[in-house]
């Protein structure tokens, strides 16, 4: 796959509102094509048609919205599906369809699946909180679309979808959220039971439930009729700003009640990303979040945020595996792992 | 027990495959399960929901069986209601249609809500010309509703091709914006100017949204 691939999205390099806690916000609108059977009852024929259609349209968009390169999930191999999963840039699901596409904006703003569960997945992909600005965007693209393809549509139902679960809007909106406080404080679960009341989901976005490996969460709402796109987003930016302060709060708390475990907990993971040979996947990200906390709370003042980011992404096994080429043995890529973080660390180290 | 395929760690999942009627069974690690892409639907959130909505589906359909006669099957795509409640997914807009009766109570439980208020595609003047009219006249009494309005699947791949800008689609598309701008009043409880924005709408001859249906 082409190298291009393997550069860290302009979403994970951190920065954005809010970005030490909410690392990116990630804006998707479910479309399909009138006239066309949805992909799960689609043959390889409706497929190619719908690809076709879409690749016209997106030729035709004015300059203004930026080029866009169409990546067959047939023309890639499973690493280098896998790595655009690692880069959230594709769902698991598409990686599992051979006739499915995705048409990514140079600038990896904007990735629109093609032939996943719906015709059209258009994702805006955004640093920090900006739920506001990804649907901005999104309906943007959606727009520019639109003039060229006719959707599905009913008054009553809005946009139409594979899953009776998405039509309405077809909008969902989600941050994947840093909150290794409010998970050392224990308050992660009570918060997420009360988000559950308002329509909100939170899911790990590794692992299951409030033990998420890395503490990386994914925040998003769970309607998607009835409700008015600007009125989605709203609510979700409402409720990350109010995770964000919980999280600020409850870091306050530990750092001021529980410094000492704290800095013992930064300083262990700090000495096993810059010593450890062997480091696997899971491991890597619960000390990754645990530097992070440190970088934020000053404990570990030298290091750039960005690192975390970055490092959080090249970790991830086919991400890893693309960068160093064909190796598929766990042990080799656990000791590529743990030298790649241990170069990093000491880089930054030494440019700061 | 350690994994059938590195050998190394702790297996953590057991894999039954079938193919072509051959059974097979392994115990994988949680890295080696990943990679041979036996956890991808795991993964995938939305199988879930698919589940639980097949669930709901089950559960819902004896209950809402009298009524009309019912399509076992859709028309256009030849998806059966059998297979809907299976998977949980519809096969193409005119399902929407053909499932009405089971599908709106649905939305209304999974969304909380049974209708739109967000945007509307541009191409939505062309399916008010479709035999499915967008602005049925007569407001569903309950318990026997009406179809909702699909856009046409005959349009064909070229329809926004045909998009022609007539009289009529004009003012439907300017009673869509006048009732978003409405709702929009509505929910700033801005109610002088709703009420200005419904005379509007009725001036331009379409009723205004059926509240009642909320």
């Amino acid at each position: 796959m082409p190298s291009g691939d393997q550069a860290v999205p302009g979403w994970m390099t951190g920065g954005g509102p809010a970005g030490d806690i909410a690392l990116s916000t990630r804006l998707r609108l479910a479309r399909n094509l009138a006239g066309e059977p949805f992909p799960p009852r689609q043959d390889g024929a409706a497929a190619s048609r719908v690809l076709q259609r879409v690749r016209t349209a997106l030729a035709a968009l004015p300059e203004a919205h930026g080029g866009y390169r169409i990546v067959r999930m047939a023309e890639l191999d499973g690493p280098g599906r896998q790595t655009l999963v690692e880069q959230h840039l594709i769902s698991p699901l598409l990686a599992l369809r051979a006739a499915g596409a995705v048409a990514l904006r140079l600038d990896q703003s904007v990735s629109i699946m093609i032939n996943e569960e719906d015709h059209l997945r258009i994702q805006a992909l955004l640093p920090g909180l900006q739920c506001a600005d990804a649907w901005r965007v999104a309906d943007g693209v959606d727009d520019a679309l639109n003039a060229s393809l006719e959707y599905a549509f009913s008054e009553e139902l809005g946009y139409l979808a594979a899953s009776p679960a998405n039509v309405g809007t077809g909008l969902r909106a989600s941050v994947m959220m840093h909150l290794p406080g409010l998970v050392l404080a224990s308050q992660a679960a009570p918060l997420f039971a009360n988000l559950a009341q308002m329509g909100v989901v939170v899911r790990g976005l590794h692992g299951e439930g409030s033990a998420a490996v890395g503490n990386l969460f994914q925040i998003s709402n769970q309607v998607s009729l009835g409700l008015a796109e600007e009125e989605i987003a709203g609510s979700l930016q409402a409720i990350g700003r109010q995770v964000v302060d919980r999280e600020r709060s409850a870091r306050e708390w530990l750092f001021a009640n529980r410094r000492t475990q704290i800095e013992d907990r930064v300083a262990r993971a700090y000495g096993l990303l810059t010593n450890a040979r062997l480091m696997p996947s899971a491991e890597a990200a619960a000390l990754l979040s645990d530097l992070r906390l440190g970088i934020d709370l000053h404990v570990l003042p030298h290091l750039d945020p960005a690192l975390f980011n970055e490092l959080l992404v090249r970790t991830r096994p086919a991400f890893l595996q693309a960068e160093a080429g064909a190796v598929d043995h766990p042990a080799v890529r656990d000791a590529l792992r743990a030298t790649l973080i241990r170069q990093r660390v000491t880089q930054a180290e030494r440019q700061g | 027990m350690t994994c059938d395929n590195c050998h190394q760690r702790p297996a953590k999942y057991h894999v039954t495959r079938v193919v072509n009627g051959e059974r097979s069974e392994e115990d994988l690690c949680e890295e080696c399960a990943l990679q041979r892409g036996e956890l991808a639907l795991h993964l995938q959130p939305s199988a879930a929901i698919h589940e639980l909505l097949a669930g709901l589906l089950e559960g819902a359909l004896p209950a809402l069986r009298p009524q009309q006669p019912q399509h076992e099957q859709c028309p256009v795509c030849g998806l059966s209601r059998a297979e809907f409640a299976r998977t949980g997914l519809l096969g193409c807009e005119a399902c929407y249609t053909a499932f009405a009766e089971t599908l709106r109570p649905l939305a209304r439980q999974i969304q909380g809500a049974g209708r739109h208020h967000g945007k509307v595609p541009v191409n939505a003047a062309v399916q008010a010309q479709g035999p499915a009219p967008a602005t049925p006249a007569p407001p569903p009494t309950p318990g026997t509703p009406a179809p909702p309005a699909t856009s046409s699947p005959q349009h064909g791949p070229d329809a926004a091709g045909r998009r022609a800008t007539t009289g009529t689609d004009d003012a439907h598309l300017k009673v869509g914006n006048l009732r978003e701008q409405m709702q929009a009043a509505i929910a700033a409880e801005d109610f002088e100017r709703a009420a200005a924005l419904r005379d509007r709408i009725r001036a331009l001859g379409e009723e205004e949204p059926r509240d009642a249906e909320r």
